[in-house]
């Protein structure tokens, strides 16, 4: 099979996958792109919205059209870490003799719903991070394995913050994007209510299994990137810390005046390959600059640490990253 | 085949971009001559260049345009950098300077490779003028300027002549002005060893000069200083090197200090109170004829001096006692008080009369160069004085010379008044100041007459106690409770400090929020509250 019949293919389950969702999820395609996106790139998403906006109902969606195992956690300040990973739990066999066996939390699942993540307490979150990253859970001095493909959508809510934890900051690291959910038009309205309000509620098929997906992942990772262009999602993650570190460009005046912790080397680490993804469902064969503009928002938005001035004033953290972005000049040939 | 395309295609890109660039080249060297030009032309307005210079001139414009021209030849072009120009310019979404950059790997992968292929169907796309397009250089209107001001320079006349007739004021001279200070010189002049003294001779010489000079009203205010400057630095050069390192006023308090401990030890005999009473009053004068009248009596036949054996060991006692007191600063004398001590115990009067005649010598050397020490310390006055005054001198707005800020007072200052006659005092009260030059003119009086009074000095005594003083109460923001810097002007420093002490402290996430938030509202706001009516 050529490249080119295999990016076909690519395209081809990609776009099956979206129409899936969209049968049940009306309009947000930007962020059903950006979570299919992030699956395919082996991250994570946090999902960020008013409650009502359908986020979980993208994920439960996503999860029927892709015919994986799903598991919904819905975080309170009570859940305890073994909640969610599992415990070891004293059983008796049929002889009398008593033994531990290990039984497994919802995490042990290819999809899961974290739904309103800042309402757990900060031990509770940390519980996410080893499976975030190494796919793998330990207790008791034991590591399992988590099925592959394993892809964290968490949820939180941007207004009620009394009550919440915030994310640390090496957890929201670990996310791939940041999407906002935002709300549907008038017209994507009508289009909601004419789908939930006359009989039955549509509902997904799935479309994609786990190896198919696991395949177009390896796929994606072979899309070759220019080095210019890699130096462009280079610097524009250099350009989101307040520090000059020797750049051949002025870094904006939002960034000194507003940030006090720029992204970390996994925000350039998402930027390329999510640019990959984009490159190929364009039918092209190498990433461009404009894939990688193209997720500088949703890559950036939780990695930036505004500092205190940032914060009061209310500054945005997607109107400071146009401005980095705009200001980060193509790399020098 | 795709390769060997998008490498053509490349290279016709790199071709044309090297053009371009030597254009912008060309434009930026020939804007670097043209200010050459510009500067030679404008200096030549002024002050003709010789025909040499302008053949140097426009072979250097000439040269800075080829040796750019040459640069650009053969600098090489980034074949890349044209790819990308074209990918910008055509909307290519970077696929050329990808291809360009596959292309050139040793082993590309299927993916590579199939990105050039993609690339090639892309090639028709790539015209070389809508990809590599021409600009105006960016120098180009500044050349143009420059060619319209080397044409105005050309058609301008030169400005040589009214150059050249330009003359640099002179600054006014000071008005002719006289001191106390030329008398000071001369009488110091008159006492000196020449031989011993020639430098301080030379300066005195070169301070009569400069005084003579201000008197022909020849020196204008920085003239004056100047000179001024370098006699004291010679004064203070001949003055450390005589004694050794000491100012004339210190050493000449050194030796009044130590005469009058010498003079209170002999004051305690009969036969050498007067001597000792002349030296603790620094009557030297009468110190020496005191010394000599003791001499005459020692040496009479019979000796006058009839001291008993008891007196002439205790008198002996006294001369060893004086002598040893601050022996360092006068030694000679010091040394003949020693040898007076050990004749008179010795009871050998004639040797004695010897001595006290050396000692009437030594005196009398003490005496003129206290008197020249004296003389040194007026004269390190008048000359501050002669700096103050000549400083204070200014021209109002009428012409007239005046002491103080232009315009100040109105004092005029004219020869009366900066004469600086000797006043009338002791048996000389019919001296009369001389006439010279006023501030409107020259005067008719000529030299004023010399008088050479003295000074009687008299001591006041000080007055112990409590003064006038003034007190100033500095109140703290502790008493008063009032902040001595407005908040808006700190709250910035200590918003940050707080949120360093947030993000150091370990404190728990939740309350982090609310320490934040706290800090967030207690911000001043941006602009200040409107007044309400």
């Amino acid at each position: 099979m050529t490249v080119e019949a295999h990016v076909k293919t690519f395209c081809e389950k990609f776009r099956r996958v979206r129409e899936e969702v969209a049968k049940v999820i009306v309009g947000q395609e930007a962020v059903v792109e950006g979570v299919l996106t992030a699956m395919l790139a082996g991250g994570h998403v946090l999902l960020e919205g008013v409650p009502g906006l359908g986020k979980t109902m993208l994920v439960r969606s996503l999860a029927e059209a892709l015919h994986l195992n799903f598991s919904r956690i819905q975080f309170t300040p009570d859940l305890m870490p073994a909640d969610i990973v599992g415990t070891n739990l004293v059983m008796e066999s049929d002889t009398g003799e008593r033994y531990f066996e290990f039984q497994k939390g919802p995490i042990f699942a290819n999809v899961i719903l974290a739904d309103e993540i800042n309402r757990a307490t900060p031990k509770t979150q940390s519980a996410l991070l080893e499976a975030m990253q190494e796919h793998s859970v330990t207790v008791s001095k034991r590591t399992y394995q988590l099925e592959l493909p394993f892809f964290v959508l968490a949820t939180q809510n941007p207004i009620e913050m009394e009550g919440t934890y915030p994310l640390p900051e090496a957890q929201l690291d670990r996310f791939l994007f940041k999407l906002r959910v935002t709300y549907p038009d008038a017209a994507e309205m009508h289009e909601i209510l004419d789908r939930t309000t006359a009989g039955a509620e549509p509902r997904a098929k799935p479309v994609l299994d786990a190896g198919e997906i696991l395949s177009m992942r390896d796929l994606a990772l072979e899309v070759p990137i220019a080095r210019h262009v890699q130096a462009l999602a280079v610097n524009i993650v250099l350009a989101t810390h307040p520090e000059d570190g020797g750049l051949p460009f002025d870094i904006p005046e939002m960034t000194r005046r507003y940030v006090r912790y720029g992204a970390s080397p996994r925000a350039a680490q998402a930027l390329v390959v999510a640019g990959k993804i984009r490159a190929l469902l364009a039918g092209r064969y190498a990433v461009s600059s404009g894939d990688i503009r193209h997720f500088a928002r949703p890559a950036l938005r939780h990695r930036i640490i505004l500092n205190f001035e940032g914060e009061a004033e209310g500054v945005d953290p997607d109107h400071l990253i146009d401005q980095i972005v705009a200001a980060v000049p193509e790399p020098e040939l | 085949m795709s390769v060997e395309n998008v490498s053509t295609v490349v290279d016709r890109l790199a071709r044309r971009l090297r053009v371009v660039r030597a254009l912008e080249d060309l434009v930026r060297s020939a804007l670097v001559a043209a200010g050459l030009l510009c500067l030679g032309l404008a200096w030549d307005k002024f002050r003709p260049l010789p025909a040499r210079a302008w053949q140097g001139l426009l072979v250097a414009a000439a040269l800075v345009v080829l040796v750019r021209l040459a640069t650009a030849a053969v600098r090489p072009v980034s074949r890349l950098a044209a790819a990308r120009l074209a990918d910008v310019h055509l909307d290519l979404e970077d696929r050329l300077s990808s291809a360009c950059e596959f292309s050139t790997l040793a082993h590309p992968t299927p993916f590579m490779l199939a990105h050039i292929h993609e690339t090639a169907s892309h090639l028709h796309r790539v015209v070389p003028a809508e990809a590599v397009p021409f600009r105006v250089p960016r120098g180009l209107p500044l050349l143009a300027s420059a060619v319209v001001v080397m044409g105005v320079l050309l058609m301008l006349p030169g400005f040589d002549g009214r150059a050249s007739a330009v003359v640099e004021p002179r600054p006014a001279p000071l008005p002719a002005l006289r001191f106390d200070g030329e008398r000071t010189v001369d009488s110091l002049l008159a006492g000196l060893d020449l031989d011993r003294d020639r430098k301080l001779a030379d300066a005195m010489r070169q301070l009569k000069q400069l005084y003579a000079d201000i008197r022909a009203g020849q020196l204008s205010r920085d003239e004056a200083l100047s000179r001024v400057g370098e006699v004291e630095a010679r004064l203070d050069d001949v003055e450390r090197r005589r004694t050794a390192g000491r100012t004339a006023h210190t050493w000449r308090r050194e030796l009044e200090k130590s005469l009058a401990a010498k003079g209170a030890v002999l004051a305690e005999h009969p036969a050498s109170a007067d001597l000792g009473r002349a030296m603790a009053d620094l009557k030297l004068d009468e110190a020496s004829r005191t010394s000599r009248a003791l001499a005459e009596r020692a040496a009479g036949k019979p000796p006058t001096l009839e001291l008993t054996p008891e007196q002439s060991k205790a008198l002996a006692g006294l001369m060893t006692r004086a002598a040893g007191t601050d022996r360092r600063t006068l030694d000679v004398l010091s040394r003949q008080m020693d040898e007076a001590g050990r004749q008179l115990s010795l009871e050998d009067l004639q040797a004695l009369a010897r001595t006290l005649g050396e000692m009437a010598g030594e005196l009398d050397r003490l005496n003129r160069e206290m008197e020249k020490l004296k003389g040194l310390g007026r004269m390190d006055e008048e000359l501050e004085e002669l700096k103050d005054v000549v400083s204070a001198l200014r021209l109002d707005g009428t012409g007239r010379w005046v002491l103080g800020p232009a315009g100040g007072d109105g004092r005029a200052l004219g020869y009366f008044k900066l004469q600086g006659v000797d006043p009338p005092k002791g048996d000389d009260e019919d001296a009369q100041p001389g006439v010279g030059d006023t501030a409107r003119g020259p005067g008719t009086g000529g030299e004023p007459k010399r008088i050479d009074a003295t000074r009687t000095p008299r001591v006041l005594p000080g007055i112990w106690g409590d003064g006038d003083s003034l007190i100033e109460v500095v109140r703290g923001a502790a008493s008063e409770g009032v902040a001595a810097t407005a908040y808006r002007d700190v709250a910035d420093t200590a918003a940050r400090i707080a949120e360093d002490a947030v993000h150091a402290e370990d404190i728990p996430l939740d309350y982090r929020f609310y320490i934040k938030r706290y800090f967030q509202l207690i911000r001043p706001p941006l602009e200040p509250p409107k007044e309400t009516p």
